[in-house]
């Protein structure tokens, strides 16, 4: 896949120039900073989601690539070129609305061939990109019917088809899947992600989703309160994530609070009250002493239930509930101290006694140091 | 089965919403449909001495039809209305676009001033331009002052651009309003969608707000014709006597105990508003799928 990419990124003409470059852009709506310093590349041919809690700026961020709002200062270039002065309809760039914005007063035909009436292409040549386009997205024989005629999931496949029959040097998508029932969400996560692979049209997708990001993006850009925090693969976000709220925002995470004390290679301990001394590994700046946070996934929770607690890191409690959800298991530990931890673990998991790991059972947690991670407290994001 | 009980109760509360029209039907009855019949007949009488002779007659219709005045002043009449009309959209779209798009905390305030014109009698306004626009009116002895001018401007009135200034006057905030309305139920994406595709603001506004909002124009358009086809004080005030209005004349022949004739002219003058009304309904009928 990375071949085809980059396959993609020689054949198109500066392919020197990334598809999107966003320098130290700042966004200011009256008193609040919408987007504080963001600084971004995306590459041509990627699957770029931007993801973050609602008001993160990510729509915003959107909005300045196509042209809707005006940065408070810094610039953005679209394939290598200054867009400051460019308005949104010379854009090389196409959107995929949140609310999809079809015209109703026209066919899925007229809607989709809009773009190209408006570049002055000839109404035969138009007519056929148009039909090659929804046939595409599955919609051929739809041409004639009007926007109030479609379901959700047709509305959300013409208003692609509009985007796309256009060939932009980028997609941008706010959203697209948010108005859709989770069956047909899934479903249409697969197709965009097969359509982005055929056209190899760079998308810029915003989500407040991690699921929907973690599935179908090359990369990710996690943004909040109006700062970008970190740019990776799913998988770099997922493991190795550089904030706190990178951690917890991206999937399930324990939390414990304590004064960090540095130890080699990175590692970290923290003395947490009436649970012991934890380990993981350090993220960041932190000083010794300094408050900090160990934050460990679910599924790195290892249970026991037989022995006692070697001290090594291991700390015990008794199981309070538990919830079996199939082909995975999710057991919540009340520690002594009071504090509840979450531990997941596959069904059919060979380790321990599966069955006997019910309600009131007493319990060591552990976890290899390297999987939990530790951060400042006082963290501002 | 859960579908046919939900079409009974769909019927049930049709019932008896039906008697919430009841009011209106009443008053639609009195002071429409009455009238209307009442004038009806009296088209088929004629008058002599000041006396109504009630015997039924086609007289009044054909006096209206073989003559060749009376035609020409409907038309004219038509004509000078689809004038004010389009002036009226051309000055109420910008304003109510304006309004509805780049005003927050003023746009209600802006509305009031709108409404604030209906405070004031009609006629006293028509006085009012005709102080503004006479030979001894503030214009013609304002321009006389600074020089510009040194007689007074003599188609500032009595003629037909006073009669289109001061209808078009008169008519801008009911089309305002009606057009504002449409502006206001817009889903603004839409403008952007058509940004995004490659529409400059012009090509925007021509194949998408347009469209959008042509239902709120032709009630606009309905809402300004339809009373200057009645209009009879300002063209008596400001236009020229010798062309004259279907209304003002209309208003001649009654004072003048023409009621037949009257009454025929008035007829005719309702059916034509009526077509219009209805085709203008079909067509915004046809707009929403």
């Amino acid at each position: 896949m990375n071949d085809a990419l980059h396959a993609r990124a020689r054949s198109s003409s500066a392919a020197a120039d990334p598809a999107i470059e966003l320098r130290q852009v700042r966004k200011v709506f009256g008193e609040s900073v919408a987007l504080d310093e963001i600084s971004l590349d995306i590459e041509r041919g990627e699957f770029f989601s931007l993801l973050g809690p609602s008001g993160c700026g990510k729509s915003t961020t959107l909005n300045l690539i196509g042209g809707f709002e005006a940065p408070s200062s810094g610039d953005v270039r679209i394939e290598g070129r200054s867009v400051a002065e460019t308005p949104p309809y010379e854009r090389p760039v196409n959107t995929v609305f949140q609310s999809y914005a079809l015209f109703p007063h026209m066919t899925v035909a007229e809607n989709v061939e809009f773009g190209l009436r408006m570049k002055g292409i000839a109404r035969a040549e138009r007519q056929a990109a148009a039909s090659e386009m929804l046939r595409m997205v599955s919609l051929e024989g739809y041409e004639t019917r009007r926007p109030a005629q479609l379901s959700g999931g047709q509305r959300q496949r013409v208003a692609l088809a509009r985007a796309l029959v256009n060939h932009p040097s980028v997609l941008l998508l706010d959203e697209p899947l948010g108005a859709l029932d989770l069956k047909l969400r899934k479903q249409m996560q697969i197709e965009l992600t097969r359509l982005q692979r055929q056209v190899g049209i760079t998308f810029v997708y915003v989500t407040h989703d991690q699921e929907e990001a973690m599935a179908m993006s090359d990369r990710i850009g996690v943004m909040n309160r109006g700062r970008l925090l970190q740019v990776g693969t799913p998988s770099e976000i997922y493991d190795r994530p550089t904030h706190r709220f990178v951690m917890e925002f991206i999937g399930a995470a324990n939390s414990f609070e304590g004064r960090l004390e540095r130890q080699a290679d990175g590692i970290g301990a923290i003395d947490v009250d009436g649970v012991g001394r934890l380990r993981g590994l350090i993220s960041g700046n932190i000083g010794e002493r300094a408050r900090a946070a160990l934050l460990v996934r679910p599924e790195k929770v290892r249970l026991k239930f037989d022995g006692r607690p070697a001290g090594n890191g291991e700390i015990e409690g008794a199981i309070s509930h538990v919830s079996r959800l199939g082909f995975i298991t999710h057991y919540t530990v009340r520690l002594d101290g009071g504090q509840d931890v979450l531990s997941y673990r596959l069904a059919d998991s060979t380790e321990g006694d599966a069955g006997a790991l019910d309600e009131g059972r007493r319990v060591v947690l552990s976890w290899k140091e390297e999987d939990a991670r530790i951060f400042r407290s006082d963290e501002e994001s | 089965m859960t579908a046919g009980r939900a079409d009974i109760g769909v019927h049930a509360r049709e019932q008896t919403s039906l008697w919430g029209l009841f009011p209106m039907v009443v008053v639609q009855l009195a002071l429409f449909v009455v009238p209307i019949a009442i004038m009806f007949v009296y088209s088929f009488w004629t008058t002599q001495n000041y006396q109504v002779i009630r015997e039924w007659t086609l007289a009044n219709y054909l006096v209206f039809f073989e003559s060749w005045t009376y035609p020409s002043v409907l038309f004219r009449t038509l004509w000078m209305s689809a004038v004010i009309t389009i002036a009226t959209l051309c000055f109420a779209y910008p304003f109510a676009y304006w309004i509805a798009r780049y005003t927050q905390r003023w746009q209600k305030i802006l509305l009031g001033a709108v409404v604030l014109s209906f405070w004031t009698s009609g006629l006293l306004r028509a006085y009012a331009w005709m102080a503004l626009l006479g030979h001894g009116g503030i214009i013609n002895k304002g321009l006389m002052q600074i020089g510009v001018i040194d007689e007074p401007l003599t188609f500032l009135l009595y003629n037909p651009f006073p009669v289109i200034l001061v209808m078009t006057y008169f008519s801008l905030p009911f089309a305002a309003i009606t057009i504002f309305a449409s502006l206001e139920k817009m889903d603004w994406a839409l403008v952007d969608a058509a940004a995004d595709l490659g529409a400059n603001p012009v090509r925007t506004f021509w194949f998408v707000t347009l469209p959008q909002t042509i239902p709120g124009v032709i009630s606009a358009a309905i809402l300004t014709f339809v009373p200057l086809m009645g209009m009879f004080f300002v063209p008596l005030l400001v236009g020229n006597p010798s062309s004259a209005m279907i209304a003002p004349l209309i208003a001649n022949l009654m004072q003048a105990f023409q009621l037949g004739l009257g009454a025929a002219m008035s007829f005719i003058v309702a059916v034509v508003v009526m077509i219009i009304i209805v085709v203008a309904w079909r067509y915004i009928r046809l707009e929403r799928p």
